[in-house]
């Protein structure tokens, strides 16, 4: 593909006995927002540092605009890698911060003031230029850092859970700021986090990596509507996906699911075996009514949970709670309702497999 | 990676061998010495390696009568006396170096908690009682004779003890701070909360995180005063004598010149440095940096 | 008289004052959280309460006592420390069993004791093992466990989700609330996560650079803030501040701003303000903004959508109106695309109105 900018080709990375990246291919395209999203120890760092070149990779390739660099030193592949905390030297004024790639890499100092000059106006740190980067707040800090590692051009940017130490409202004005920036400098970004709202907030696609095997690799609104398999659908969404436990029978080739309070439903021609499984519910997707309506079922609201911008209803369903989100207020604990679900996005995760084999009901595109 | 000059790297090579035969040269040396019979001692051109070892050098430091044994042979008389008894030189140096390793980790926990957890003295004062140290000894050597004689302190082990205490308090201090910074002070709060008064949490919660380094200085300091030299000259008399001045006792006018049985007392002195070193080689390259670097 | 009082607590540390004359008054049973932003001062305020420092200035009452120059083990509190503070050399039955053995219980009370609070957070499985094996969860865990070992009458956790990963927040989170039904104890709770604020708390204070902004109900903090600061600091995304300026008369009186104009709902309300600046600001919440394709009455206002920020069940767009930034959230299922043209409207509500001058709402 011409506009790819990174590609991982069967990528492997054993520490002595432990294979901490099992073959992971992928490819990045130029521009893109990539997001590395899997719990701790899922290998997503391991892969960031073989890309920068930290790390040794045990086998496989790694390309950048064609060319394989897994025998290049690190500092010669122009990637740039953002730490955990910035990391800005607190000493240095912001000029040389930004300056310090550039005279490490031999830059004349004429080109060196041009090229900070031109990326200090685009990141609005020109007013600060002389300031030492010891005094700067939280979005200065991330620009400089920033910035300090795009005045060297780099052909990839990669970032390793720069935010996991911050307060969670700054963390959000990051975002948004990191999101624009990359945006208007067209910039190719990997980004490694463990938070699976900063994936689908920021990314043009999420690679979901679990256990050193990628998962599933596709945009924030495709990896929410369509998961492959369980864990992806229980990583991604918050609140979590309702997992409930079903009974699928079969009559010929068409299937139908049967749960504590819905069915049978009808979920077409489908390849699964009988029995028990589960299935998916996002609470997004789940809505309550006063009135009975078609296909919903009697259920009673037993905690309202408060998230400021919305409310979360747990309500039964069976034996156990399914979760609901609504507008605020509209709902009160104990109330008697009638909970529908969308037949545009009921996942069946197949048991053994955990695979989800289908993401809606028979006659509804998902 | 750039590619290392070849040359740098043979020079760099050349530069450690060198400093590491210049340092282990003496104990060789030294070694190779207490093994030589009395002719061999003072042999120019210099003996390295002896063609018939003898161990009567370690003989004569533990029965020093054997001296005479070798007067008669070497100089056809019984001259040889030698001065003070290496027995005693073992057992006072013994006593000195264990009690005042004792007086300077104890009170240097104590200081080194208080600079911790209540910034006792301020931000510099760790700095400033480092700079104690950082004097040469024999600058206040005169002056410590005068007060030690005024105190009449001269020659009792609790002089010594006293002497050897302050000197290697600083170190203590120093080294032990930062052996207790890498305790988190909630440990102790979490300790409090539950019912224990802060003494009680130091002691039970955070002193055992601690033992490894604080173990570590002790045989730090004890080797430092087991190798004292110039306060136990100047403070002794007679009465009170340790090991480093009973080796220099071997080479003296009422001795004559003893080298090999002075290289053997030096051998057998040097042992428990080696051992304690080796213990704690691994806490030393710490110590040694005076936690200036961070982990 | 409340529980737990905080009279004028202020607490100095070299040059900065960490808590700045805060009162505070909490009922028993309650769950009652300090929210605010890092160095806000909200640590300094639990080991203030727990007795780790003297506070230089004010006075703490706790139930019906004055404890403000008691020891900390006097005071009958238990403190969930940040970095969780599980002693390392001893397995999870000693850390659990550590409070237990400071007092007077036989073995076997201790024995019992710690199962039973053990088995409460599920860590049972955990006992024989030392705190380096653990994961983040679990160490969490376990360090409640001690914390709830020896009976106390207050329960302050400061900031303890704040370390863990995403996914295990949410579900303490959840657990966090159980157990506060289940012991009826008094929870005194340390975060800066807002939406853990608001789902977990009877009751809100939230707190900047040492100095109180305002207590309440989570509801009515998110309804009605009373400055800048808690508009902002409050509410994911956070409330939108447009600069508008009051025009008309009488009962036709509106809000003019950069790009629009906006009736005022309930205007009767302005009589009661004493005197309305000449420049105010709007406050906003993005998810009652509502957005449409073409211009009606809901939504007739025209701005372009600059940034598309996906939540999962919901979006967030960046929108520009006129210049200004708006932030407005809308259920995922209406895509829109970066650089659309939309239209949007709001209610304007003058108990949002501010007042830029002294960053507080008219109210």
């Amino acid at each position: 593909m011409s506009d790819a900018k990174l590609e991982l080709l069967d990528l492997k990375k054993s520490f002595d006995a432990v294979e901490a990246v099992k073959g992971v291919s992928m490819t990045v395209h130029k521009g893109e927002f990539l997001s590395l999203l899997g719990p701790s120890g899922c290998g997503k760092s391991t892969t960031l540092s073989m890309i920068a070149g930290l790390e040794e990779a045990t086998s496989g390739d790694i390309r950048v605009d064609g060319q394989s660099v897994v025998k290049v030193p690190a500092q010669r592949r122009r990637i740039g890698l953002v730490f955990q905390d910035y990391a800005v030297f607190s000493k240095l004024s912001v000029r040389s911060n930004l300056a310090f790639g550039l005279e490490a890499q031999g830059f004349p100092r004429t080109e060196r003031r041009q090229r900070v000059a031109e990326m200090a106006e685009r990141l609005q740190l020109d007013r600060i230029l002389d300031q030492s980067a010891g005094r700067l707040n939280m979005s200065e800090m991330q620009r400089v850092a920033l910035a300090r590692v795009l005045v060297t051009e780099p052909q990839l940017l990669l970032l390793d859970e720069p935010m996991s130490n911050l307060d969670a409202a700054l963390r959000f004005a990051l975002r948004t700021e990191l999101k624009r920036i990359q945006r208007s400098l067209g910039q190719t970004v990997l980004y490694v986090t463990h938070d699976q709202l900063e994936a689908i907030s920021m990314s043009d696609r999420i690679a979901v990596m679990r256990l050193g095997e990628l998962q599933q690799i596709a945009s924030p609104e495709e990896i929410f509507t369509r998961p492959v398999n369980r864990f992806v659908a229980e990583f991604i969404g918050d609140p979590p996906i309702n997992l409930l436990d079903c009974e699928v029978r079969r009559d010929g080739a068409r299937a139908a699911v049967q749960t504590a309070l819905h069915g049978p439903l009808d979920l077409g021609p489908l390849e699964i075996a009988e029995g028990r499984h589960l299935l998916g519910l996002r609470p997004h997707t789940l809505s309550l009514t006063r009135e009975p309506g078609p296909g919903s079922a009697a259920t009673e609201v037993a905690v309202v949970e408060n998230l400021g911008a919305e409310h979360v209803a747990h309500v039964t369903y069976g034996d156990r709670l399914v979760a609901v989100t609504l507008p605020p207020g509209s709902v009160a604990e104990g109330e008697r309702l009638h909970l529908s679900l969308d037949p545009a996005q009921v996942h069946l995760i197949e048991s053994g497999s955990e695979r989800v084999v289908a993401h809606s009901l028979s006659g509804v595109a998902a | 990676m750039r590619k290392r000059n070849p040359w740098l790297t043979a020079l760099m090579r050349l530069a450690v061998i060198f400093s590491l035969l210049i340092s282990l040269l003496p104990i060789f040396w030294l070694f190779s010495t207490s093994l030589k019979p009395h002719d061999q001692w003072a042999e120019w051109p210099p003996v390295w390696i002896t063609d018939s070892p003898t161990l009567q050098n370690y003989r004569i430091v533990f029965f020093p009568e054997d001296a005479r044994e070798v007067a008669a042979e070497q100089q056809g008389s019984l001259d040889y006396k030698v001065s003070g008894s290496a027995w005693k030189a073992f057992q006072d140096s013994a006593i000195i170096s264990t009690l005042a390793t004792l007086f300077s980790v104890t009170f240097g926990t104590l200081a080194a908690y208080s600079i911790v957890r209540f910034r006792t003295g301020g931000e510099n004062f760790p700095f400033q009682f480092l700079t104690v140290r950082m004097m040469p000894p024999i600058a206040v050597v005169v002056p410590m004779v005068a007060l030690f004689s005024i105190l009449k302190l001269t020659d009792t082990y609790m002089g010594m003890i006293l002497a050897y205490t302050a000197f290697t308090l600083p170190f203590s201090i120093w080294m032990i701070r930062s052996y207790l910074e890498e305790v988190p002070a909630e440990l102790e709060g979490a300790a409090m909360i539950h019912g224990y008064s802060q003494f009680r949490a130091f002691l039970t919660v955070t002193l055992p995180l601690a033992k490894g380094g604080i173990l570590a200085t002790a045989l730090f300091i004890f080797i430092l005063n087991w190798s004292e030299f110039l306060f136990a000259l100047v403070l002794t008399s007679g009465d009170v004598t340790t090991v480093t001045l009973q080796v220099a006792n071997y080479v003296s006018a009422s001795s004559g010149k003893l080298y090999g049985v002075q290289a053997a007392m030096g051998t057998i002195s040097t042992l428990p440095v080696i051992f304690f070193g080796y213990i704690i080689q691994k806490h030393l390259v710490r110590g040694l940096t005076f936690g200036a670097v961070k982990r | 008289m409340s529980w737990l009082t905080l009279d004028s607590l202020t607490k100095r540390f070299d040059q900065v004052t960490a808590l700045d004359g805060v009162d505070l008054a909490i009922e028993a049973g309650e769950f009652f959280t300090i929210l605010g932003p890092t160095n806000a001062g909200k640590t300094t305020l639990l080991h203030s309460v727990a007795g780790l420092h003297r506070p230089d200035k004010g006075r703490i009452h706790l139930a019906g006592r004055e404890v403000t120059k008691l020891e900390p083990r006097a005071r009958g509190v238990s403190l969930l420390f940040q970095n969780n503070a599980l002693f390392p050399d001893r397995n999870g039955f000693d850390n659990i069993a550590f409070p237990l053995k400071a007092g007077n219980h036989s073995g076997q009370e201790i024995e019992r004791r710690v199962q039973e609070v053990a088995a409460k957070v599920n860590v049972r499985h955990l006992l024989d093992r030392p705190p380096r094996t653990y994961s983040g969860g679990e160490q969490q865990r376990v360090a409640i466990a001690r914390a709830l070992a020896a009976p106390s009458d207050l329960l302050m956790l400061d900031e303890p989700l704040t370390n863990l990963d995403a996914r295990l927040r949410i579900e303490l989170r959840i657990e966090f609330k159980a157990l506060h039904h289940d012991l009826g104890q008094t929870f005194l709770y340390v975060t800066h996560d807002q939406v853990e604020a608001i789902s977990l708390s009877d009751r809100i204070a939230v707190l900047d650079a040492g100095k109180l902004q305002q207590i309440g109900a989570p509801q009515q903090i998110y309804d009605r803030p009373e400055n800048r600061f808690v508009a902002r600091f409050i509410g994911m995304p956070p409330m939108n501040l447009l600069p508008v300026r009051l025009v008309g008369e009488g009962s036709t009186q509106r809000l003019e701003g950069k790009g629009f104009q906006a009736p005022i709902n309930g205007i009767e309300a302005l009589a009661a303000y004493p005197a309305i600046p000449a420049g105010l600001e709007l406050g906003i919440r993005p998810e009652r903004i509502r957005v449409g394709r073409e211009a009606t009455s809901e939504h007739g206002i025209a701005a372009e959508v600059v940034l598309v920020e996906p939540l999962g069940g919901r979006t967030i767009l960046d929108l520009s109106l006129a210049g200004s930034e708006v932030k407005a959230v809308v259920p995922a299922r209406e895509l829109y695309a970066e650089g659309e043209a939309v239209f949007i409207g709001f209610d304007a509500e003058p108990e949002l109105l501010l007042d830029p001058t002294s960053d507080r709402f008219l109210r």
